[in-house]
């Protein structure tokens, strides 16, 4: 076994035994603990997407799967930042749980074995948010709607390749998948965070896998979903509805670029989801970042996706450019973005960092040939 | 193509129609439809997987009682399912005769049966709004999606769908248990058995059969409750709560209304306070629903909101009006009913509150502590049940 596929193998397990260290240390300490384990996941991610597996059988290759990798990561170091001690030990642990089978979804040879590993962290995750007097309903409903997008994407798959019913039965499952308002996931509350982030996470980089077997239909029923979700966004206005509706303009993003075959720009974009999106997206921070604006990597996936948009449909990009543009108008505080520049807590500096990091080195690992 | 592959479909859109009684046939008809095309291993796990996931379901919830109050869907639904199977089989289906002209694959594959009921459940699943409807649908597509994985030999999609299924039958039947209302279940007289089969066979689950009634009535003088477990008070009480609602709404066909019960209530309070405080913890708790309606939720959607509801038992349940039964032997009449409700629901009909039906001693024994009830009746186990019952059903409320 080389060193490469040992930091790989490792690397899908620390999540899990970092769940079970944090499950089992005392609650005054599973917080710091959780850091520790957390910070620790994302240099194995990381040196795992610059030393990759390459000569071993079975493990993935693509370096964009890498790089998602890393976000997942980095997103569940910021989950553990951003939580104080937690006494429910299964919910302490379901961060780690959850990130752990969505990176070890996205790396499965096959994509269904993956969407089965999802349904097994959706499964996990129901029973813990679940278990409080009151939450049954909300757990049938997280059920409901990801066993839905699980069947209709395992349909999809059975229909033959590159048909039309095939690639929009993929394409409506996997947006109920990621979330996408308002097809997704009635998620809400920020303990959904726990699992709904890794979990949208994973099903965008599934649906990059998936898209040889879509055909034309998949990538064009992505982009209008995509497009539907940023229109809607768009005119939903500062309401308390429309910023609960900006919580996944990231991940509407992603689609887009999913389906436009811009796999980086995607990436970028769940970047953005992963450290700025979801209940994050009420900090000024975030909103600006989720609203594309310059540093990080939303901004620089925008760029992206509108080079690679505008050689595949005109039409789309006028249509894109204008959602984007009318959503952020919407979705700017009255006070503007000049408050809170420079987040005051330590999880808001570090998401910052990442995001204008990637921002940066995405595009020149992107010249350097790395994707 | 076995008839079993085309009457698969059709047994989807029963159970988009109709609901969940028609799983357990859709089930078996998906497994024969997998055993007669080929007898292999993957055909045999797809085949008990199908059965497993549509029977047991089923029978999980024929102990429940139905919540197809709540369903405000229109006649429409089948239809929608219907009209995308016709599309499905439109653009994927290929005609027999210019399949075999073609050289293509032959057999069940050309009516994607599979896919057909799979996009069956997924409608009931959108389209339906009762929970148990919701799961028959999605155990529907898990039955839809593993047909179609044999028919192409797709272990992977067989496999990924057992897992799926057993994902939904076990959090699907954890929240049937915590939403839905246990069916009455009491053992019938002379040895003959009760449990289960103590309800109709058809499957409206919230029957309530005139047999187990009578059962109810003639054991009132039977076993002592078991304790006073949060079921063993609650369960009565939100049983009484449907029955007064049914009342008055009207009585649905299959639905028993208990005219022994309200009647000695109100003929003789002090003998049920008095036996209720000496015996049996069950009869003192409130009788009425109204006592806790202030809390519950009135609108169809959270009838049946979270409530880890303990079943019905005789013992725990009927002895306030058996005993009172037997002590008013007369029939009631049917101007008692009115005079029930008035008596039982103070807070939910206020229209038909007569300020002088309720005796004190009566209104004392349905309310809780807080509206003056005699401090000395008062034991300690009916003080920590009170305070149970208040947090349980501040529970209830949040549900909404």
């Amino acid at each position: 076994m080389t060193i490469p596929v040992f930091l790989a193998a490792l690397a899908f397990a620390w999540p899990l035994l970092g769940a079970a260290i944090v499950m089992a240390a005392p609650s005054p300490r599973s917080r710091e603990t959780a850091i520790w384990m957390a910070g620790a996941g994302c240099a194995l991610a990381v040196a795992v997407f610059l030393f990759p597996a390459t000569g071993a059988e079975g493990w993935d290759d693509d370096p964009v799967q890498r790089a998602g990798r890393v976000m997942l990561a980095f997103g569940l170091l910021l989950t553990v930042m951003e939580n104080g001690t937690l006494k429910d030990r299964l919910l302490r642990g379901l961060p780690h749980v959850s990130t752990a089978l969505a990176g070890l979804a996205c790396v499965t040879p096959d994509p269904i074995v993956g969407l089965g590993i999802l349904e097994a962290a959706l499964a996990y995750g129901v029973f813990v948010f679940s278990r409080p007097a009151g939450q049954a309903r909300a757990g049938w409903a997280l059920v409901r709607t990801g066993s839905v997008g699980i069947f209709l994407v395992l349909a999809g798959l059975l229909l033959p390749a590159a048909s039309a019913p095939a690639g929009l039965m993929m394409a409506c499952g996997l947006v109920m998948l990621a979330g996408l308002t308002p097809f997704g996931q009635p998620w809400r509350e920020e303990n959904d965070t726990y699992l709904f982030l890794p979990f949208a996470g994973a099903a965008l980089l599934l649906s990059m896998r998936m898209r040889a077997h879509g055909g034309d239909a998949f990538d064009t029923a992505l982009v209008a979903a995509g497009l539907a979700s940023v229109w809607l966004t768009a005119c939903a206005g500062r309401s308390g509805e429309g910023l609960r509706l900006f919580r996944t303009f990231p991940s509407a993003l992603a689609l887009i670029a999913v389906g436009a075959r811009a796999d980086v720009a995607a990436l970028l974009f769940l970047c953005g989801w992963c450290l700025a999106g979801g209940n994050r997206s009420g900090r000024s921070w975030a909103a600006r970042a989720l609203a594309c604006f310059p540093p990080g990597a939303p901004f620089v996936g925008c760029l992206l996706l509108l080079s690679m948009l505008s050689d595949w449909s005109w039409s789309v990009t006028v249509l894109t450019v204008a959602g984007i543009l009318c959503a952020v108008v919407r979705a700017v505080p009255v006070e503007g973005f000049t408050q809170d520049l420079w987040p005051e807590d330590a999880a808001g500096r570090v998401a910052c960092s990442v995001l204008v990091l990637t921002g940066f080195l995405v595009p020149l690992a992107m010249m350097l040939g790395a994707f | 193509m076995t008839l079993a592959v085309i009457l698969a479909p059709l047994l989807a859109l029963c159970v988009v129609a109709r609901g969940i009684g028609f799983l357990p046939a859709l089930g078996v008809v998906t497994a024969v439809a997998m055993l007669v095309d080929h007898l292999a291993p993957l055909q045999e796990f797809g085949a008990a997987c199908v059965v497993v996931f549509s029977v047991l379901p089923v029978w999980f919830v024929s102990r429940y009682q139905d919540d197809g109050a709540q369903e405000r869907t229109g006649p429409a639904v089948p239809f929608l399912a219907l009209g995308l199977m016709v599309i499905l089989q439109l653009t994927t289906g290929v005609p027999a005769a210019t399949a075999e002209a073609a050289g293509q694959h032959t057999g069940a594959a050309y009516l994607p049966a599979g896919l057909c009921v799979a996009l069956a459940g997924l409608v009931a699943v959108t389209c339906r709004q009762a929970m148990v409807w919701q799961w028959a649908g999605l155990l529907a597509c898990v039955d839809g999606v593993m047909l179609s994985g044999v028919i192409e030999n797709q272990m992977m999609v067989v496999g990924v769908t057992a897992l799926a299924g057993g994902v939904v039958a076990v959090l699907g039947g954890l929240c049937v248990h915590r939403v839905m209302l246990r069916a009455a279940v009491a053992p019938a007289k002379g040895g003959e058995a009760g449990g289960p089969k103590a309800r109709s066979a058809s499957f409206d689950l919230g029957e309530i059969s005139p047999a187990g009634m009578e059962t109810d009535v003639a054991h009132a003088a039977g076993p002592e409750p078991r304790g006073l477990r949060p079921d063993a008070v609650v369960g009565p009480r939100l049983r009484a709560e449907v029955e007064d609602r049914e009342e008055e709404g009207g009585t649905p066909p299959g639905r028993t209304k208990t005219p022994a019960q309200p009647k000695p209530t109100q003929s003789q309070p002090s003998q049920t306070k008095t036996e209720g405080d000496a015996e049996t913890p069950a009869e003192t708790r409130p009788e009425g629903p109204g006592a806790e309606q202030d809390d519950l939720p009135v609108d169809g959607d959270e009838e049946d909101a979270d409530c880890p509801v303990g079943e019905t038992l005789p013992g725990k349940a009927a002895p306030a009006s058996g005993t009172d039964a037997e002590a008013d032997p007369a029939a009631p009449s049917p101007d008692a009913e009115p005079e029930h409700v008035v008596g039982t629901e103070p807070e939910t009909s206020p229209e038909k509150l007569s300020p002088e039906e309720p005796s004190p001693e009566e209104s004392s024994s349905e309310k809780s502590s807080a509206e003056g009830a005699p401090a000395s009746r008062r034991t300690p186990e009916m003080i920590a049940r009170d305070v149970w019952l208040k947090g349980y059903l501040s529970e209830r409320g949040r549900d909404a």
